[in-house]
């Protein structure tokens, strides 16, 4: 008797453990202790499944390299919306859909041909930092580009620099390329066009502020950051995952969307992340749901200020926190820029190589955009 | 996979021919190695170029993309600037090392401790003192400490010469320890009879360096020499932080590809690899790259052997015919040293001195023709041929001439000189890791840029790191990883190496580690990781352990080699008068005698595998496997992408500086003596 119900205790163990579902789960970008804190929680609501997080420094290069040597990947992995494109041709991934109301921005995010290839999941956005204990006076969410070069000179007139910035980025660069060319970055046939006039007028706006009134100055890498921190400059353009930092620090500092230009917003560049599954099964579609409730979204992205793709979750942190309520109105004329490799690689490549050119003064600017425009051609063939 | 599976049969075949009479018994283990980690991906490498491979799908081009690589404008500047870089630090790691070390040399007191303080750059992983040495260079766009001190701005993304020469600097920086030891080691050498007699003579300093120290010590230092310069072709890491590859130049504005001023070969496979998703494309830039490569292994292999003096004097001619149509050279006008050189080794083979004269009309036409291109259009006029020819003349032709100082200051000038010189290279050492110590102490999330001192002193940076960051079992990892990494190395190596100094087959190994070693690369990780898909070596440590230990090879073979060579062979034939076999002498009488150059190797590899990142990246999905040097990548992200945790990051670097110290001072008196008992190169 003894023997049978040791037997049948040992069989149950083994159907439990047998039955649990394990699902890898691949993270990566800010917000690791938040999303850990979810997925403990998921472990501990539930007995049927297990999820082993893992943290990837560079997501992109580690699916480039799992994908063409064939190597394991996970059952799902929060990707940049830029990776789509290269995962959707792979045919590892298969097209999603969901229920959860969000910004247009966010699907169209992550939609290739029509089809929703993704699980969005937050977005930061580009936005300007000011420090107020250099500029006071308050400033209008629908501000203009006038007010803020008038706002920079002032700046400068104390002493300061008027605003930091990384001027060789092409990051940053495609909000204004977009803006110079009506809103939306020009593309013929999938290529983006940068020898045209909107795009020399963005060139020459660079120019103004850098070189001629020079109330912008270019820094890079952690320069570009410590001089917001530092009380150095006036006003920093980045993404706003530097909130929590600068909060940290106990700046005096607010954040704005970007200047109105011709009418419109300059539209920001927005850089979603979401969940992309390789493995489709009812655990992973019971984890993901987990995890976009509107509650586990909004802990999430409250401390780690990203902007949650669950609209409910979104709201309730625009009424507790205004920063929220910048990021939301920059969501909403926000850039999608194209997720193909052309645009990521070679336009990205060719406007920084331009930029450097021109604003050193080492081309003209019909010579840099000129070769530019062949670089990406030539890319594209 | 069929593709992969015929490649990896067709690269079994080719090596098993070359390494067929190398004593298997001996290097089998280290072949096997060797074949999975280097060579087969080497082969698939030049295997892919011929086809258009978007992976799985593969396409047959034929020569397309080897044509569109080896004519690549982009590529071709790419390699000029790879070349005159990596001269750039060869002289300054050659300048900087023979000062210090024959200051050292000549000290009565407190040699031990500049012994020590000159070694410690080495065993600091270059990801954590690059991003030291930026913040003090480069600072808020060139106004930095250091621009303070020089009186002039240093911004990397747009001033190419500051570009340029401070990342050939901060290069040499890394390798200068290892540069310094050998030339300590082989000063050491040097009779004291000869040291005595020039002093009671009344040489001054400088007569003795010049006279003595670098005439002695040159033919033996200057084979490192030129395996720096190799290595040099390869570096990545330092540049890619620095400065990207940029300031962007008009003429590297090309259509296939674009170069700056520091876009070196390793900067330019980056790129492509980013760039594109055609690994054939990949594969095509990676055998040009190689056919580079195994040039300069050659011409690198034959300065082991000062007997191959014409095969250095054909290497003379061999880089003007290889580089010089190809369009890295001198075009046309490389017939004319090419003559001079062709003379020169009819003159050698007919035994008669005179050939150096010719060596040296040769190498002045060829730096001649350097400084007036270069002068002219930049780094479009660097002949890579001239470059190459004229390190091999000075080689070739050098003799350590009788020079006399007519400048004769008293001793205590050359006193207060020495002191000066050693008190700077100390703060030279001293500040871009004080750098790293202000950050990791700061209570503010900051890279120290205006200020030497941390932002408001706490050591909770620490607390925070083994509480939330895991780093404990990080550096638990690590330990694991490295000490596999070693035993493997010495499993593998030493056995090997015995064979090739008993057998000229077994030679071919060491060929063959050099040559595959020069291929690795971003885009034969590929090849790699299907491999040990395989071999289901992925996510273990053992299988990271494998490649680390692999990548250590050239540098303990050629390490390794000329030492075992150096016994007396006495030794041996009385063991095997008493009977013993191979095995018995090579474990019981070798591998004791060879302990301080194993110590050398032990260390050099616990430095790498510590250091190494790439490859935990790709190879390890486990989180609980992770090592330091991943947990520290997680602290910066993106380099200037996201948001990067520098002080928590600066307390990583502290302790992982203080565990690599710490070994590396244990294991001081080993690898000094390892140094100093390997007697030079073969005669």
């Amino acid at each position: 008797m003894r023997k049978i119900v040791i037997i049948t205790l040992l069989m149950a163990l083994s159907i439990y453990v047998f039955a649990t579902v394990n699902i890898n789960v691949w993270f990566s970008w800010e917000g690791q202790r938040e999303f850990e804190t979810l997925v403990n929680k998921f472990n501990e609501s539930q007995s049927l499944c297990h999820v082993n997080l893992v943290y990837i420094p560079d997501m992109t290069q580690k699916l480039q390299i799992s994908l063409s040597a064939g190597t394991q990947l996970p059952d799902v992995a929060l990707v940049r919306n830029d990776v789509i494109g290269m995962l959707a041709n792979a045919k590892v991934i298969t097209p999603v859909s969901t229920t959860v109301s969000m910004l247009p921005a966010f699907l169209r995010s992550f939609e290739l041909n029509g089809k929703l290839y993704a699980y969005p999941y937050y977005a930061d956005l580009q936005v300007v930092y000011l420090n107020r204990s250099i500029y006071s006076k308050s400033v209008s969410y629908d501000w203009t580009l006038d007010d803020f070069e008038k706002i920079a000179s002032s700046i400068k007139e104390t002493g300061h620099v008027g605003l930091s910035m990384n001027s060789f980025s092409s990051y940053f660069f495609n909000s204004f390329y977009a803006a110079f060319n009506g809103g939306k970055i020009p593309l013929k046939n999938g290529i983006p066009i940068v020898n045209n006039e909107g795009t020399k007028k963005a060139f020459e706006f660079y120019n103004d502020i850098f070189n001629v009134k020079k109330i912008a100055v270019s820094y890079n890498k952690s320069a570009l950051i410590q001089s917001f921190k530092s009380g150095k400059a006036g006003m920093l353009i980045q993404g706003s995952f530097l909130i929590p930092d600068f909060l940290s620090s106990k700046l005096d500092f607010t954040i704005l969307p970007y200047p109105v230009l011709d009418g419109k917003m300059i539209p920001p560049t927005f850089d979603a992340k979401g969940f992309v599954i390789f493995t489709d099964n009812e655990a992973v579609r019971e984890f993901l749901n987990y995890i976009s409730r509107p509650e586990n979204e909004e802990f999430f992205c409250k401390s780690t200020y990203k902007l949650p793709a669950n609209i409910i979750a979104m709201h309730e942190l625009e009424n507790s926190n205004d920063f929220f309520k910048v990021m939301d109105l920059s969501a909403r004329n926000a850039l999608i820029v194209p997720t193909t490799t052309i645009f990521n690689d070679a336009y990205s490549n060719a406007i920084t190589t331009a930029l450097q050119l021109y604003l050193t003064k080492q081309m003209s600017l019909d010579e840099s955009l000129q070769k530019a425009q062949e670089y990406i051609n030539s890319q594209a063939k | 996979m069929t593709f992969f599976w015929l490649l990896f049969s067709i690269s079994l075949l080719i090596f098993s021919v070359i390494v067929a009479r190398a004593k298997p018994i001996y290097t089998l283990a280290l072949a096997i190695l060797l074949f999975l980690v280097n060579f087969f991906p080497f082969v698939w490498g030049i295997g892919i170029s011929f086809f258009d491979f978007f992976p799985p799908e593969m396409k047959f081009t034929g020569l397309k993309n080897l044509q569109m690589a080896f004519f690549d404008p982009g590529f071709i500047l790419s390699s000029k600037i790879t070349a005159l870089w990596a001269m750039t630090v060869m002289v300054i790691e050659i300048a900087i090392s023979y000062l210090l070390a024959i200051s050292i040399y000549s000290m009565k007191k407190f040699s031990s401790f500049f012994y020590t303080l000159t070694l410690l750059p080495w065993a600091i992983p270059s990801y954590i003192i690059v991003i030291s040495w930026t913040s003090l260079i480069e600072g808020y766009g060139g106004d930095s400490f250091l621009s303070h001190i020089f009186g002039m701005p240093f911004d990397l993304t747009t001033n190419i010469p500051a570009a340029f020469l401070w990342s050939a600097f901060v290069a040499a920086w890394l390798s200068i320890p290892m540069v310094t030891l050998v030339i300590l080691s082989s000063l050491q050498t040097i009779s004291p009879n000869l040291r005595d007699l020039v002093k009671i003579e009344g040489a001054n300093p400088l007569e003795i360096a010049l006279n003595v120290y670098i005439p002695q010590t040159f033919p033996i230092v200057f084979p490192y020499l030129f395996i720096i310069f190799l290595e040099s072709f390869k570096e990545f890491a330092t540049i890619f932080l620095m400065t990207g590859g940029g300031p962007a130049l008009v003429s590297g504005f090309g259509l296939k590809s674009i170069v700056g001023a520091t876009t070196t070969l390793g900067i330019l496979m980056y790129n492509k690899f980013s760039l594109t998703q055609n690994y054939g494309v990949l594969g095509a830039y990676s055998a040009a790259i190689g056919l580079i490569m195994v040039l300069l292994a050659f011409i690198g292999w034959n300065y082991r052997f000062s007997k191959k003096k014409e095969n250095l004097i054909i290497s003379l001619l061999l880089v003007h015919i290889f580089f010089d149509p190809w369009g890295m050279g001198m075009g046309i006008f490389g017939i004319f040293p090419s003559v001079f050189y062709l003379t020169a080794l009819i003159m050698y083979l007919k035994r008669r001195r005179s050939f150096k004269r010719y060596i040296m009309a040769g190498a002045l036409f060829d730096f001649g023709y350097l400084i007036l291109s270069v002068s002219k259009s930049g780094f479009d006029g660097i002949s890579i041929s001239s470059i190459i020819a004229v390190i091999l003349s000075i080689t070739l032709i050098f003799e350590g001439r009788i020079y006399i100082s007519r400048f004769n200051p008293s001793k205590i000038f050359w006193k207060v000189l020495k002191i000066g010189w050693m008190g700077l290279w100390t703060v030279i050492i001293f500040l871009p890791v004080w750098n790293v110590f202000a950050m990791g102490l700061s209570r503010e999330n900051v890279v120290p840029i205006t200020s030497l001192f941390p932002h408001g002193f706490t050591f909770d940076n620490f607390v925070s790191l083994f509480q939330n960051y895991n780093f404990g079992q990080a550096i638990i990892n690590s330990i694991i990883i490295s000490v596999i990494a070693i035993f493997i190395a010495i499993v593998t190596i030493f056995p090997a190496t015995y064979a090739a100094v008993h057998n000229k087959g077994a030679l071919r190994i060491g060929m063959v580690i050099l040559i595959s070693s020069l291929f690795t690369g971003m885009h034969t990780l590929i090849p790699l990781a299907m491999t040990f898909r395989f071999l289901e070596l992925l996510n273990s440590y053992i299988g990271v352990a494998l490649i680390l230990s692999v990548h250590a090879a050239a540098i303990s073979y050629f390490l390794l080699y000329p030492f075992l060579l150096e016994l007396p062979k006495n030794i041996e034939e009385a063991a095997m008068i008493d009977g013993a076999n191979g095995f018995t002498r090579m474990l019981k009488i070798i591998f004791p005698l060879s302990l301080p150059v194993l110590w050398t190797i032990i260390v050099f590899v616990f430095i790498d595998s510590w250091s190494s990142f790439v490859i935990p990246l790709i190879f390890l999905n486990n989180q609980n496997l992770y090592p330091v040097s991943m947990t520290m990548y997680n602290l910066v992200g993106q380099y200037g992408l996201t948001y990067s945790k520098w002080n928590i990051f600066g307390a990583g670097a502290i302790v992982n500086i203080v565990i690599v110290v710490t070994i590396f001072l244990a294991a001081r008196k080993y690898i000094i003596s390892g140094i100093i008992s390997r007697n030079g190169v073969d005669d």
